[in-house]
């Protein structure tokens, strides 16, 4: 049994040419003492007698076939297309870079516009938080120094020392502008202010500036 | 002239058939097509099964042809190259129709629709007595490289080094697939005759 496991693979490959001299001898001998063997081997040689008429049996292409005629046509009008962009080397030359450059602009165009924007909403994102804080209070001199203030000249503004009590009885001058101003309280100095937030803060200051002047005019 | 010089003169012929034609001539290019495309077409046919499919086959086997005359090289036979190419363009076909048949089963596949084979019932076939047109029928349920070397082998009687030369494949390759090939189809008729005999 153990020979004939052996031999099997050999028996399907029984035509000629597919087994050495050595590998047929060994079929011949086996197939001949094995009837099991032998039944596989006599099955084989039948189904190629059934297939032989097909080998022989040569298909052919009709005459009006038109392989031949559809393949020159189509060789012909891509031969024709070639020729058509040999022509128009000139443009491929001088502009074939246009439009692969021209995108290559725009994504890149496209790419830097959504940083930009992402950048620009973390930013306002992290101001929007920090303005919303209520922790460390400026000091008032701090808040004056942000909105470009001199203290000094607060002091010695012409109802200066009118104003100044005003603002010691009100617990300094940034407790006003917290009250006045929500969006100044969460701001401190110690964080450091971008460009952004300096900008809120003058914007802030001017009204605030508007309204001291208002302040200093009733004092009066 | 004996047939050996009519050889000798066919491949002349054939040789300055495709120089020309590696020099863009079209009339030479389609005398070239002329002597070999019944060639190309048996081969098509044989492992198709199916007349329009094989045309496409040899239209799109000669386009390549045309597209890569530049690259041929002398040194090979040009009918070598050219079954190489059909074989390889109708393997595609037969992986993609198996690939199909896999998914949509065997009734979802219309593609052979004029194939004898595939349309009669293995009881017809019994009834007819038709063996051939059952192992037809069986040998295109074999893997493709299985079926593409058994049909090549079997039914177009190329030899084990052809076989491996128009496949790509080695010659071990070649006969553990025959091998595979042949004894699947001889189960399936065990199978069969003991159906008939129940």
């Amino acid at each position: 049994m153990n020979t004939c496991h052996k031999i099997e693979s050999l028996l399907y490959l029984y035509r000629d040419g597919e087994l050495s001299a050595e590998e047929q001898q060994m079929v011949r001998e086996h197939t001949r003492s094995c009837s099991r063997c032998n039944t596989i081997l006599r099955q084989l040689h039948s189904i190629d007698d059934v297939i032989l008429p097909l080998r022989n049996d040569v298909p052919v292409l009709p005459d009006n076939s038109p392989v031949v005629n559809d393949t020159i046509r189509w060789i012909s009008k891509a031969s024709r297309k070639t020729r058509g962009n040999k022509n128009g080397w000139f443009i491929d030359f001088m502009f074939g870079w246009v439009r692969p450059a021209l995108s290559f602009t725009v994504l890149a165009a496209t790419v830097l516009l959504i940083v930009q924007q992402a950048l620009d909403s973390n930013k306002i994102n992290t101001l929007e938080q920090r303005l919303q804080t209520t922790g460390q209070r400026m000091v008032p001199n701090d808040a004056l120094r942000l909105l470009r203030i001199d203290p000094s000249a607060l002091q010695n503004a012409s109802a200066g020392s009118a104003l100044a009590d005003l603002f010691k009885q009100n617990t300094g001058l940034f407790e006003y502008l917290a009250h006045r101003y929500p969006n100044l309280s969460g701001i401190t100095p110690e964080n450091g202010i971008d460009e952004q937030e300096r900008r809120i803060l003058l914007t802030e200051g001017k009204i605030f500036l508007k309204e001291f002047q208002q302040l200093l005019h009733e004092g009066e | 002239m004996t047939r050996s010089q009519a050889i000798r003169q066919e491949d002349i012929s054939l040789s300055e058939l495709i120089t020309q034609s590696q020099a863009g001539s079209l009339p030479a290019f389609r005398s070239l097509m002329d002597s070999q495309k019944q060639y190309a077409y048996a081969v098509a046919f044989r492992l198709l099964h199916h007349e329009e499919n094989a045309n496409d086959i040899v239209q799109e086997a000669f386009i390549r042809v045309w597209n890569n005359l530049g690259r041929y090289r002398r040194e090979f036979k040009f009918t070598t190259w050219l079954y190489k190419i059909v074989v390889n363009l109708c393997y595609d076909k037969i992986k993609m129709e198996s690939r199909q048949k896999k998914i949509f089963g065997r009734f979802g596949d219309d593609s052979h629709s004029s194939d004898v084979a595939d349309t009669r019932s293995l009881h017809d076939a019994i009834e007819a007595n038709d063996l051939t047109e059952h192992i037809l029928s069986e040998s295109k349920n074999l893997p493709p490289k299985e079926y593409l070397v058994f049909c090549l082998r079997d039914i177009q009687d190329f030899s084990i080094e052809e076989i491996a030369e128009v496949a790509g494949m080695s010659i071990g390759s070649v006969k553990t697939n025959l091998c595979y090939a042949r004894r699947r189809v001889r189960n399936a008729i065990n199978r069969l005759q003991e159906s008939e005999h129940v």
